[in-house]
């Protein structure tokens, strides 16, 4: 019954892998590698050829994206665009080019693909607004994507980023509660795809939520975090940005001189890194300008200025622009505030309030504040100081800040818990991986015992068996010896004497000739039962005498070759004398040959028997299964006993019998 | 001549004493085992020693051994039951002057004596009686020939070359090729080419 114990035992195992799979597919996305793409498509994905030349990257763009297009080959073309809008949103690239291609899509082919498939178009659309202060409007294009479900790891991915978009949106319109459930459900998405990037950039968009709550510390810790992370995982990009948001952090709190500290060493950090990003230039640059003014460094914030200048007028997003601008008055308003031009930003202004981006405001305000202490206009310093806290306040009202404080405290426990219920999980699944392998290991090693036992009880049974028979074939065997002596004796001897009691009257020569017989008779019979003083002439004499006695008397061509120097010990010889008397009694009953050869050997560490004839053969295995395959037994039996092996080969072309004794 | 008689059955022993005293021989021991045997010949050295084979202690043979090897001038004369060549092959090896089946005793025992008087060695007539073939075959000629000649010329008769003879009787093909003249001798067959062969399909036939 093991056996049904066994597979009971497995399928129990199987059931524990695939109820801890089942349970991955619900809730987790596995990234899938994407088969192979076209080369263009590959071309496209790299950075480092948006950089290198981007007219003809767009051109490329172009080209194949209306190839698909004209193919209607929709989901290729989208997945093109996918690729790009992705790269240029990365990058703050809103070229007037690519939006006209995204809308042209929207309206005419995205009703062609299912919605999941198109969540790129409003990610572009939403970024291009939240670009320029359209944040309701950007908010409602990064709901459109939250609203779906995600049915790949793809998908999944999508909506962690749109969450993530949503929770910055609403921090900039001032919306804190929003910003972090949108960030929280973020996170819960980024947990699905078990991204560590996505995962960290939680953080990066607390780093602001908790500026704006007024948590110094906490901010500051998410900062370094994400700093932490992103070194990690080697993206620059990002490292870079995090610290950027850690100095605005200092900026905020008015760590004036931590601020100014942390800026020169980042923005030293970036020039030597040779990581050429306009973007980062940019932000970085601005604070390091920034910071240069306040220091009254007006030539070394001239020199970045001017570095950064290209950049920025070539640079097609309004945010970093808008940041330009506000830098470049600050520098004009310290240089000489008479003939500073704050004209773009006063005109900015009113928008910006509009569409309640009030951390830019802010950052208006605050210039148009240092315009006023420089030109020393009381009534001026009043107002703007006024609308720089009120700005500031309005990111964050102090009503609110208390209860999204609690807020943000609360998710941060419930993270910790979800993190700590995360690792329990994994290491259960880990656990129960390592317990199933364990557990098979242990049921294959059963089996393979097992197996081994059954094939051993197999053979001995067999043997058993075998030996059974064996015996009850010797123990018949030894009667018939006794039988024929018998008869023999009575046969032969008695009879003869009875014929030499009735004969005493006849002549000297007769009865001569009686005893004689009688004498013979005998002699037959002893040299039948042991082989005549085979411990004094030893084995080779003994088995030349037998070739010879089997040559007359049954007239059977047998020879022998021996090369023997009484290696063995007597008993041994005797069992080999058997051996070669069983198997030539065999040829001779059964093969049909028409010669045999005995061949004796002896080497350094054993002695070789070979008994050859070319008669008609047998087949062995069936043969040794039959109970009548006595003599064969005997041979291997008695080959046994003196500690040698016997290998019994045979073909129609004649019997082979080998038996190899050790020394 | 001094005779030394070495049998463990005193009926045997006292017969062949009696039989070699009536012939005039000059019997000084007779013993009923080897050892005592041995030790006899070897203070006395008489001149001829009759032993039996299988004795208690030393037997026949194993004092014929020590006789040769001490180089003795006893000459040794084996008086037995066993009818064997390969026990009179052992007894050649030590150099018995005299080989004797106790049912020819009777006369072979005095021949030998009298050979042995001349320096001569004698071994029974009767030996090796029950080896000869039975001879069956009409042919009589046939009789001449051994065992492995009839089977050889059998197979010659169905027409195989002496490489196929040798490799079906186990034998090399020199020794088919020495069997072969042997024949032709014994049969006295001219000696022309396949002579032999034709001689043996002829005489073969009714045994293919």
């Amino acid at each position: 019954m093991p056996t049904i114990k066994k597979i009971i035992f497995l399928l129990f195992i199987f059931n524990i892998i695939f109820s801890c799979k089942e349970k991955n597919e619900n809730f987790y996305f596995e990234k899938v590698t994407p088969p192979k793409e076209e080369p263009t498509k590959v071309w496209l994905r790299k950075n480092e050829n948006y950089n290198a030349n981007k007219e003809h990257y767009i051109k490329v763009f172009l080209d194949y994206y209306q190839s698909k297009i004209s193919k209607k080959d929709y989901l290729n073309a989208s997945k093109i665009l996918d690729v790009v809008t992705t790269k240029f949103v990365y990058f703050y690239d809103f070229d007037p080019r690519l939006t006209k291609v995204v809308k042209e899509f929207d309206e005419k082919y995205r009703s062609e693909l299912p919605p999941l498939k198109t969540t790129h178009i409003d990610n572009y659309l939403a970024n291009l607004e939240f670009d320029k202060d359209n944040l309701k409007k950007a908010r409602d294009y990064f709901l459109k994507i939250t609203a779906l479900e995600p049915d790949d790891y793809k998908s999944c991915y999508k909506i962690a980023r749109a969450y993530y978009d949503l929770s910055y949106t609403y921090f900039i319109l001032g919306d804190l509660k929003n910003s972090i459930e949108a960030n929280e459900k973020s996170r819960i998405y980024s947990i699905r795809i078990r991204d560590k990037e996505s995962i960290a950039s939680i953080d990066l968009n607390y780093i602001n939520i908790y500026k704006a709550n007024g948590s110094f510390e906490k901010a500051i810790a998410s900062a370094d975090n994400v700093i932490q992370v992103f070194k990690e995982t080697g993206n620059t990009y990002d490292y870079f940005m995090a610290k950027y948001n850690k100095c605005s952090v200092y900026g905020f709190f008015n760590k004036r001189q931590l601020k100014n500290k942390y800026i020169h060493q980042t923005y030293r950090e970036y020039t030597d890194s040779k990581y050429d990003n306009d973007v980062l230039l940019l932000c970085i640059s601005d604070y390091e300008i920034e910071a240069l003014i306040e220091e009254n460094k007006l030539n070394e914030a001239r020199i970045v200025l001017e570095k950064i200048k290209p950049v920025a007028e070539k640079n097609t997003s309004q945010n970093w622009q808008k940041d330009y601008q506000a830098t470049l008055a600050l520098y004009q308003i310290n240089k000489d505030v008479k003939t500073c031009n704050t004209k773009y930003i006063e005109n900015s202004l009113p928008n910006l309030l509009e569409h309640k981006n009030y951390e830019r405001a802010n950052l208006f305000y605050d210039v148009l504040l240092e315009k006023a202490i420089q030109s020393r206009d009381l009534d001026k310093v009043v107002f703007y100081n006024n609308e720089v806290y009120r700005t500031k306040d309005s990111l964050s009202s102090a009503k609110s800040r208390l209860i999204n404080l609690e807020l943000a405290a609360k998710y941060e426990t419930k993270e910790k818990e979800q993190e700590i219920k995360l690792q329990q999980e994994t290491i259960i699944n880990k656990n129960a991986v390592i317990v199933a392998l364990i557990l098979i290991f242990i049921a294959l090693l059963l089996i393979i015992i097992i197996y081994y036992l059954k094939q051993k009880q197999k053979k001995l049974s067999l043997e058993k068996e075998r030996s059974l028979q064996f015996t009850k074939n010797l123990l018949d065997k030894t009667e018939e010896e006794r039988k024929r002596i018998a008869s023999d004796l009575h046969d032969s001897v008695s009879h003869e004497l009875l014929s030499l009691k009735h004969s005493f009257e006849a002549s000297q020569l007769q009865l001569n000739e009686k005893v004689d017989n009688i004498i013979n008779d005998i002699r037959a019979i002893s040299r039948n039962l042991h082989p005549v003083l085979f411990e004094k002439i030893g084995l080779e004499a003994s088995l030349e005498q037998f070739v010879e006695r089997i040559q007359s008397t049954h007239r059977f061509m047998i020879t022998s070759e021996i090369n023997y120097q009484d290696g063995l010990t007597t008993e041994k010889e005797l069992q080999i004398y058997r051996i070669v008397q069983e198997a030539v009694s065999n040829i001779i009953k059964y093969a049909e040959a028409i010669a045999a050869k005995i061949v004796l050997t002896e080497n350094k560490d054993t002695v070789t028997l070979e008994i050859i004839d070319n008669g008609k053969g047998f087949n062995v295995e069936e043969t040794m299964e039959t109970k009548d395959a006595f003599g064969l037994h005997n041979i291997i039996e008695r080959s046994k006993a003196i500690g040698g092996q016997a290998h019994i080969t045979s073909t129609d072309k004649g019997t082979k019998i080998v038996v190899q004794i050790k020394k | 001549m001094k005779i030394l008689v070495a049998d463990d059955h005193p009926l045997t022993l006292n017969g062949t004493v009696s039989y070699l005293t009536n012939l005039g021989y000059n019997v000084v021991n007779a013993c009923s085992n080897g050892t005592s045997a041995l030790n006899y010949i070897q203070v006395y050295l008489p001149d001829v020693a009759v032993l039996d084979l299988n004795m208690p202690g030393l037997d026949g043979l194993e004092v014929a051994k020590k006789v040769m090897e001490n180089k003795w001038r006893t000459k040794v004369i084996i008086l037995t039951m066993h009818n064997e060549i390969g026990v009179l092959n052992k007894a050649k090896e030590f150099d018995v002057d005299g080989y004797i089946l106790k049912e020819k005793a009777c006369p072979d025992l005095e021949k030998c004596m009298k050979e042995i008087a001349l320096g001569k060695k004698y071994y029974s007539g009767a030996l090796l009686q029950n080896y000869t073939i039975e001879q069956t075959d009409d042919l009589a000629i046939l009789n001449l020939l051994t065992l492995s000649e009839r089977k050889i010329i059998e197979l010659i008769a169905s027409q195989k070359t002496s490489k196929q003879i040798a490799e079906l009787l186990f034998l090399s093909e020199k020794t088919v090729e020495g069997h072969r003249t042997r024949i032709i001798e014994k049969l006295g067959i001219p000696k022309e080419k396949n002579a032999l062969l034709i001689w043996a399909i002829q005489n073969y036939k009714k045994s293919l």
